[in-house]
């Protein structure tokens, strides 16, 4: 029975209509439950959107809990204890529990998470999550790298201009939105060794933040081209055995 | 009509005897649930079929019969908040596996211990979602009524409303055993267990 539940919800390849259909209406369920968001007033048809998506989402969240070991690493009671603390049930659960009346309608805000909820059944996402993993090492020393400057940085701005920032907060802010090269110009440095900190960080960010776009586009086109060639060699008809039909034609003659 | 008769065709005998027993368990418990609401008795009886299912079947049977349930109550009575008391009859359906011994047979020993575990689990789960959700106020008269006598005696809220809820779960959870443990003597041996596909 739970390898039937299994198969609507995980078998992409060998699914049938009902899998389709199914993927189709939880990540539809999933995008109209962000409509009521975009609004300022809060219709009343708004309830009824989010009742009837909230028993969708509720519905998919205990169907993959209940045939997870599948998909786990570990074994069976260890699988369902292990749920609840995957990163998608706990975004699936956090998104919920406004809903559920077990959050302050305060943090509806968390309903913008069901989003994510759509990740599941978008293949396109399966790439970017490979490129991402197999290129993780780099990006987090770019990473490191990058917080390791805006901390140095904004620890020498705080340090030689406290005036122009109040607190190291401000300071952080200011070394991100210089590194980023965002700029907004609301907090500026007004001593010579600032504005020297702050040409070095524009020049430094344009290094930085360079530097993983170009990794993760060629991440992106290894991806491509080796789905790519696995599908020719799928699709590739199967080699006539040449030797086989020298050695006919041999005792023919 | 004919696109039933079509699906059912199209299902193996054991899909069958899997829908057949789960749509029977889902029904014992609405029709259970509905005549002790009426009658005003201090039960829920909400959950014989859950653990019928689960005793019969397999585990996930109980939870998916258990989950059926919740959704019925929740799109046609109570509202999508209780959607979360799921929980409790999620953790019923998987108690219940504790009834059977290695050999898939019921032992009185066994029987007694599930039902503790179930009585104790289940209201401890009951009380906290209440506490959570809704401050330790109950919408079940009964529970009122025991959680009353409990704060009236010097119990503060959660206590007392543990307190409520468990004098309703003991005789709820006895009688829900009791009847399930009947569903499973009654139904033919042919019937119970897994992957009977061959038997049948």
């Amino acid at each position: 029975m739970r390898k039937t539940i299994y198969s609507l919800i995980f078998y992409k390849d060998s699914r049938g209509l009902t899998g389709r259909i199914y993927d189709f209406i939880v990540s539809a369920a999933a995008l109209i439950s962000i409509i009521p968001l975009l609004f300022k007033t809060w219709y009343p048809f708004f309830d009824k959107i989010e009742t009837f998506t909230l028993y969708i989402l509720f519905l998919d969240y205990i169907l993959r809990w209940i045939v997870h070991d599948f998909r786990s690493r570990y074994g069976k009671p260890r699988a369902f204890l292990v749920y609840p603390f995957t990163p998608m049930a706990v975004i699936s659960l956090l998104c919920m529990l406004p809903s559920l009346g077990l959050l302050d309608e305060n943090f509806r805000i968390l309903r913008m998470f069901r989003i994510f909820r759509m990740i599941p059944y978008m293949r396109t996402f399966d790439m970017v999550a490979r490129v991402f993993k197999r290129e993780k090492k780099t990006l987090l020393s770019v990473l490191y790298i990058a917080l390791g400057y805006i901390f140095i940085s904004a620890l020498v701005m705080f340090v030689n201009e406290p005036e122009t920032f109040n607190t190291f907060y401000d300071a952080i802010y200011w070394a991100t939105i210089t590194l980023t090269a965002v700029g907004y110009g609301d907090i500026y440095p007004v001593t010579n060794i600032g504005k020297f900190i702050s040409m070095l960080s524009s020049i430094f960010g344009i290094a930085i933040i360079a530097l993983p776009a170009g990794i993760v586009t060629a991440g992106f086109m290894e991806e491509i081209n080796s789905t790519v060639r696995d599908s020719d060699e799928n699709d590739k008809p199967e080699a006539p055995d040449i030797t086989a039909a020298e050695a006919e034609v041999d005792k023919n003659e | 009509m004919s696109k039933i008769k079509k699906l059912l065709g199209q299902m193996t005998l054991n899909q069958k005897r899997y829908a057949i027993i789960m749509l029977i368990c889902v029904m014992i418990n609405m029709v259970l649930a509905e005549v002790v609401t009426r009658a005003n008795l201090p039960l829920w009886l909400d959950v014989p079929g859950t653990i019928a299912a689960t005793i019969i079947l397999e585990p996930a049977a109980g939870l998916i019969v258990g989950l059926i349930n919740n959704f019925f109550q929740a799109i046609f009575i109570n509202g999508p908040t209780t959607l979360v008391y799921y929980s409790v009859s999620a953790a019923v359906a998987l108690l219940a596996v504790l009834m059977l011994d290695e050999s898939g047979r019921l032992k009185l020993g066994r029987i007694i211990v599930s039902a503790l575990l179930i009585i104790i689990v289940s209201t401890l789960l009951s009380s906290l979602l209440k506490h959570w959700q809704s401050n330790d106020i109950s919408d079940h008269v009964w529970e009122n009524y025991f959680s009353l006598m409990a704060a009236s005696k010097g119990a503060g809220p959660f206590l007392s409303n543990f307190i409520g809820t468990l004098l309703v779960k003991i005789p709820d959870t006895v009688i829900s055993v009791f009847l399930a443990v009947i569903m499973y003597k009654i139904t033919p041996e042919k019937y119970r267990g897994r992957d009977k596909c061959q038997l049948l």
